[in-house]
């Protein structure tokens, strides 16, 4: 809301400077976002007046004028303007000035005569659109004054941020009335002195009826007749061109003008198009059409958005906008002026459905004053007539099915101090609440009775008394003090997942992945590859196709991430997302569900995954530069996995549609009761799938699922003894069908003695001396008794027992 | 032992004789070596099982009884002397070979290091845990709420009702109720949305537990809204402080003390009145540019204020919504915004490049 404190100061005696007042109301909750000081640019153009004018020797269209500027001796001016006779005062631009429109005045010889400066029309000035001619001025206004002071142009406009609860503040009353209170000076509202004709009332040409009275608490109307369309006076363009509102015509400028003086949107009617000199304030039909002042038609919603009709048909959106029909014209000579008060929730709904925002359902929105509609409107017929040449009709139509009843409460005294945490004087919170209209009433030793300002909608009870007092005294003011101790914490869960998260993010930052965060919502086409039985949560108001389902996998985001990077020639890219998946998950009728069930329509799991491309390390010397396998992705996924210390991870071979079959895994867990427990799967990106995202072959991907890591997890780790006795260490190369798995044969070999330690692969080989469809691995066991120095004979006996069991269950052979 | 059993007989001069030639040529070939393979080789020549040394020993049982005293003790003396000038030599040998190596060509120690990536966090996800820390050192815990929120504990339990012009703050995505899962009757005329700001997480936390309250509620939020200063995903860092006898002070204070602790301890801090329909009253905190320190500056835009941070004391009918008294307990919520924390952290201008996840930008964290 823009505020120009020149309009400003007719209301309330302002601060010194421009910066103390931003300062106050800016603390007060006012916050001004932005000063913009008009009237610059203006250096140079001053008052004029024409001595002596006569014609262009050699240009019909020009004239030579010698003009007084105060400066003593005249100066000789060309100027192609007709419209001004000896002796008017006109602006002046004096060589050196440089205008608004960013021309710069020159001395110039135009068609052989010198001119020292130009005469300048209101666009020149950028004051209007009018470029017809020269501006013609008062002729009070001394010559030589700088033309900015002469028109009132100079002007500091605040851009103030009013928050939606403060309504009351969308005016320049309102907020002088602020400005008021804080600084303890006088408001001053304007005198209303009504010249009404003799003649018949109002109510014997017009009829209002409200329909629906929980729409509309009350509804003025006022006729003005001999309205003369013209200009405004230029005082009044300024102030609006000040705020940001263009001048139009008279009428329609003193509506615009009262409702940034007051907050009252109002709006005129040519009340001789409105038919059979009724107003009926109605809820629309269904199927019912308007053509709103913007030209466009619109489809009313039958029930919901309200009209202003007269005997036929709508001729306005209440609150929202006028129609075409009854728009004040040239030719209008009778002015109906509505001034109302429409329920705000109805007129935000009608203002958004037609996309109509505008500054009257702006207002209306925020709840206006219902007692000072009135006061406007009279204010309105006043203007009328000083500035429209209208003539006052007696009286008006006011119509009130609801008049608004003042909101009383009782305010505890010790509430404000025992809220904000510091003592208060009483004087102190009867005189802020007092400076602000509100009234008090006492009730008892402790407490009072609070009446709340009709133009304060947003009070509604002790708490918002307490906001009144502490922005009037400045939270500047307010203690600050540290939260209360430990005796009164409640319980805390969270320590441990927290240090699980810590503890994975380092691993994967150490098994070089980087931490990506993506948005929730993918293409939902991406997610079909991933979650192939799941249909996504979706947007009804997407910002992109590929930003409108939650997604149901983290991969095809991390895949985008890759796309980006291998377009941009990054070309190894290991990286890792922390985030949830959506499952719509809306499974019983919420019809009789309380907000305290805490239900929820969505399953959300968090997942940990990650995708790696590329060469293995970095490119340096010394080292072949291979690109990524399986095996990459399994170290990263034992290293993050191993930093959370879960029992009985292992790994099988899985199906999964988006891996590739013969390179993809399941990772499981031992769970507490002995069941397994799914931790996620991992593997090569299947081609036809990497094929359709449109990413190379050779990525490999991990997804798990985060909430069961965190719950297999054991933080605390149990601490063994350190063994006293010394190993021996055995190298066992066995040749085995292709078929047969590592882990297997590794835990054959454990199982087989309880001297085992450890089985570590060292080989894997193939060809040669190998058979086809065999493989060789070889593993380096350590034996050892935790009990005794162990014997070349024992090992023996235990490496033997091993063999033939590897022999029994898988038919290795030794090579 | 007698005595005349000790005293030993001469040894005849070509054994004599014999014995100095071992020695001499013993020496000679231990003198010989020039490395330690050569040395080796000549240890094994002499000193080893068949060597020339050794062999003497072989030789005593067939020599007279006499003579084999002192032999014995002429070759052990012998085997000594070669086992020590062996020892010696080894020695100057591994000196000379220490001192070849110590003094050879120097390596290019420019030669880059060899080294496996190290991968990094994610500035905001990184900003979210220092946030989170200073507010955990403050007694808070973490709380956590769905990101597909209902309309009910998004805005109507925050005391932010349907048409209230408060919703045009927070410009809302809304969720397809057919996309949910059962028919779009079983919302029973409820609205899913995605949720605009942590705050719900507020009511949900209230609702499942009595006072006292002390968390924070860290996440991802939605708007509909996207341009250079907006994304439509960001995250917030919500926080709750309920018990009885909660004061705005004890607000100022634990803002206070998580602005110095994040920012440092010369950061001040402003308190506007501000309107957010769950608080009352309100406030917006401006705190004093990290930039330029309150001077003013680009950053500020010449204010010297930044604004981080909205907060204010529970509003009545939020409590009145989770069935608390307001009567009987008061407290303090407040918000903000992780990106804008993050980008004044670590100078990032850009916020879109928070979640373009380019390699280039994650790997400067």
């Amino acid at each position: 809301m823009k505020i120009s404190l020149n309009w400003l100061a007719d209301y309330v005696d302002l601060p010194e400077t421009t910066e103390e007042l931003a300062r106050r109301i800016t603390l007060a909750g006012l916050e001004v976002e932005g000063t913009e000081r008009l009237g610059e640019g203006l250096d140079g153009v001053v008052v004029a007046q024409i001595v002596e004018s006569t014609p262009h020797p050699d240009a019909a269209k020009l004239s030579v004028n010698k003009v007084d500027a105060g400066e003593g001796a005249l100066l000789q001016i060309v100027c192609g303007a007709h419209n001004y006779r000896v002796g008017d005062k006109v602006p002046l631009a004096k060589i050196g000035a440089c205008l608004p429109g960013g021309v710069k005045i020159e001395r110039a010889r135009l068609r052989g005569i010198e001119s020292f400066g130009m005469l300048c029309s209101a666009r020149e000035l950028g004051i209007s659109e009018d470029h017809a001619g020269l501006l013609i001025l008062d002729p009070a206004l001394p010559v030589g004054q700088p033309i900015a002071e002469a028109l009132g142009l100079k002007d500091t406009v605040f851009e103030i941020n009013v928050t939606p609860n403060r309504g009351d503040c969308l005016s320049h009353i309102g907020v002088a009335r602020e400005v008021a209170a804080l600084t303890g000076r006088p408001l001053r509202l304007p005198a209303i002195d009504l010249d009404e004709a003799s003649g018949p009332t109002v109510d014997a040409l017009l009829q209002v009826r409200i329909e629906a009275p929980e729409r509309c608490r009350r509804y003025a109307a006022r006729v003005v007749e001999g309205v003369k369309i013209g200009p405004s006076p230029l005082w009044m363009q300024n102030r609006l061109r000040a705020v940001g509102v263009r001048a139009l015509s008279n009428a329609v400028d003193i509506t615009n003008y009262v409702m940034f003086e007051c907050g009252q949107p109002l709006h005129a009617f040519d009340f001789d198009k409105v038919e059979g000199g009724q107003i009926v304030v109605r809820l629309a039909r269904e199927g019912e059409r308007m053509v709103t002042l913007d030209g466009k038609e619109r489809r009313l919603v039958g029930g919901d958005d309200l009209c202003i009709c007269d005997a036929v048909a709508p001729s306005a959106l209440a609150g929202v906008m006028g129609g075409g029909v009854s728009e004040i014209s040239d030719s209008t000579a009778r002015v109906l002026i509505e001034s109302a008060w429409f329920e705000p929730g109805a007129i935000r709904r009608t203002a958004r459905r037609h996309a109509l925002h505008s500054e009257s359902s702006h207002r209306f929105e925020r709840g206006i004053d219902p007692d000072k509609l009135v006061f406007a409107q009279d204010r309105t017929a006043q203007l009328l007539a000083r500035y429209a040449g209208a003539t006052i009709l007696p009286g008006r139509v006011d119509c009130c099915p609801r008049p608004h009843v003042t909101r009383r409460f009782t305010l505890h005294l010790d509430t404000p101090s025992r809220l904000l945490g510091m003592p208060l004087e009483r004087a102190f919170v009867d005189k802020t609440l007092t400076g602000l209209g509100f009234g008090l009433t006492p009730n008892g030793e402790s407490s009072v009775e609070v009446a709340v300002p009709s133009w304060r909608p947003d009070v509604e009870g002790e708490a918002d008394c307490v906001e009144e007092v502490a922005r009037t005294l400045g939270y500047d003011h307010i203690p600050s003090e540290l939260p209360r101790g430990v005796r009164s914490l409640p319980k805390s869960a969270s320590g441990a997942a927290l240090d699980a998260m810590a503890r994975l993010r380092s691993a994967l930052s150490a098994a070089g992945l980087d931490e990506v965060v993506n948005y929730s919502f993918v293409e939902a086409e991406a997610l079909t590859h991933f979650t192939p039985s799941v249909a996504p949560i979706r947007l009804r108001n997407a910002i992109a196709a590929d930003m409108s389902a939650m997604c149901t996998s983290r991969l095809p985001g991390l895949l985008t991430n890759l796309r980006h990077s291998l377009n941009r020639q990054v070309d190894a890219v290991r990286l890792y997302e922390i985030g949830r998946v959506y499952r719509p998950a809306l499974s019983a009728n919420l019809q009789n569900a309380a907000l305290a069930d805490g239900f929820k329509v969505s399953d959300e799991r968090q997942v940990l995954a990650g995708i790696l491309f590329g060469p293995r390390v970095p490119m340096q010397w010394g080292a072949a530069s291979e690109p990524v396998d399986f095996f990459d992705l399994k170290g990263a996924v034992e290293q993050a996995i191993g930093a959370l210390n879960i029992d009985g991870v292992h790994f099988q071979n899985a199906d999964k549609s988006f891996l590739h079959p013969r390179s993809a895994a399941a990772i499981l867990a031992r769970g507490a009761d002995g069941q397994q427990v799914a931790l996620g799967v991992m593997g090569e990106l299947h081609p036809t799938v990497a094929e359709a995202l449109d990413v190379p072959r050779g990525v490999f991907v991990f997804d798990l699922d985060l909430d069961a890591l965190l719950a297999a997890s054991r933080l605390i780790p149990r601490a063994h003894p350190i063994p006293r006795y010394p190993a021996m260490l055995r190298d066992l190369a066995l040749v085995v069908d292709e078929s047969t798995q590592a882990a297997d044969i590794e835990a054959a070999i454990r199982q087989a003695s309880a001297l085992v330690e450890s089985v570590t692969l060292f080989d894997l080989f193939r060809g040669q001396s190998v058979p086809e469809g065999k493989k060789s691995l070889a593993f380096a066991i350590r034996y050892r008794d935790r009990a005794q120095t162990l014997n070349d004979a024992a090992v023996n006996t235990a490496h033997q027992a091993i063999l033939d069991a590897l022999k029994n269950r898988f038919g290795a052979e030794l090579r | 032992m007698s005595k005349q059993e000790n005293s030993p007989a001469a040894l005849p001069d070509e054994v004599v004789q014999e014995l100095d030639a071992i020695a001499q040529s013993a020496t000679h070939a231990i003198d010989e070596a020039q490395d330690a393979s050569a040395l080796e080789a000549a240890r094994v020549l002499t000193l080893g099982m068949k060597g020339s040394v050794t062999r003497l020993f072989e030789r005593i049982p067939t020599l007279d009884k006499s003579l084999r005293r002192a032999f014995g003790q002429r070759a052990n003396a012998l085997r000594a002397q070669i086992e020590a000038h062996h020892a010696a030599r080894k020695s100057a040998l591994e000196r000379e070979a220490l001192e070849r190596e110590l003094s050879g060509p120097k390596i290019d120690v420019t030669l880059p290091g060899r080294r496996a990536a190290l991968g990094h966090r994610h500035p905001v996800s990184r900003t979210l845990d220092d946030i989170a820390a200073i507010f955990l050192k403050l007694g808070f815990d973490i709380a956590e709420g769905p990101e597909v929120e209902l309309d009910d504990y998004n805005f109507e339990a925050l005391n932010i009702p349907a048409d209230h012009p408060a919703r045009d703050m927070q410009d809302t995505f809304w969720i397809a109720p057919q996309s949910l899962g059962a028919d779009e009757a079983a919302l029973a005329g409820k609205t899913a949305i995605l949720r605009t700001h942590t705050s719900p997480v507020q009511i949900r936390t209230m609702l499942s537990q009595p006072p006292p309250v002390r968390i924070i509620a860290p996440g991802k939020v939605y708007r509909c809204d996207s341009d250079v200063t907006h994304t439509p995903m960001f995250h917030q860092v919500e926080g709750l402080l309920v018990d009885r006898g909660v004061t705005f002070a004890e607000l100022k204070g634990t803002l206070d003390a998580f602005v110095q602790a994040l920012f440092g301890s010369a950061t001040r801090t402003r308190f506007r009145p501000s309107y957010f329909p769950f608080t009352e009253p309100s406030a917006e905190i401006d705190i004093s540019c990290v930039h330029c320190g309150g001077a003013g500056c680009r950053i500020c835009k010449q204010t010297g204020w930044l604004e981080i941070l909205g907060a204010g004391m529970v509003h009545p009918n939020v409590f009145r919504a989770v069935n608390y008294d307001p009567g009987e307990v008061s407290g303090f919520a407040f918000g903000l915004g992780v990106e804008r924390i993050a980008m004044l952290r670590y100078g990032v201008d850009d916020l879109r490049s928070f979640f373009e996840n380019d390699a280039r930008f994650l790997e400067q964290f």
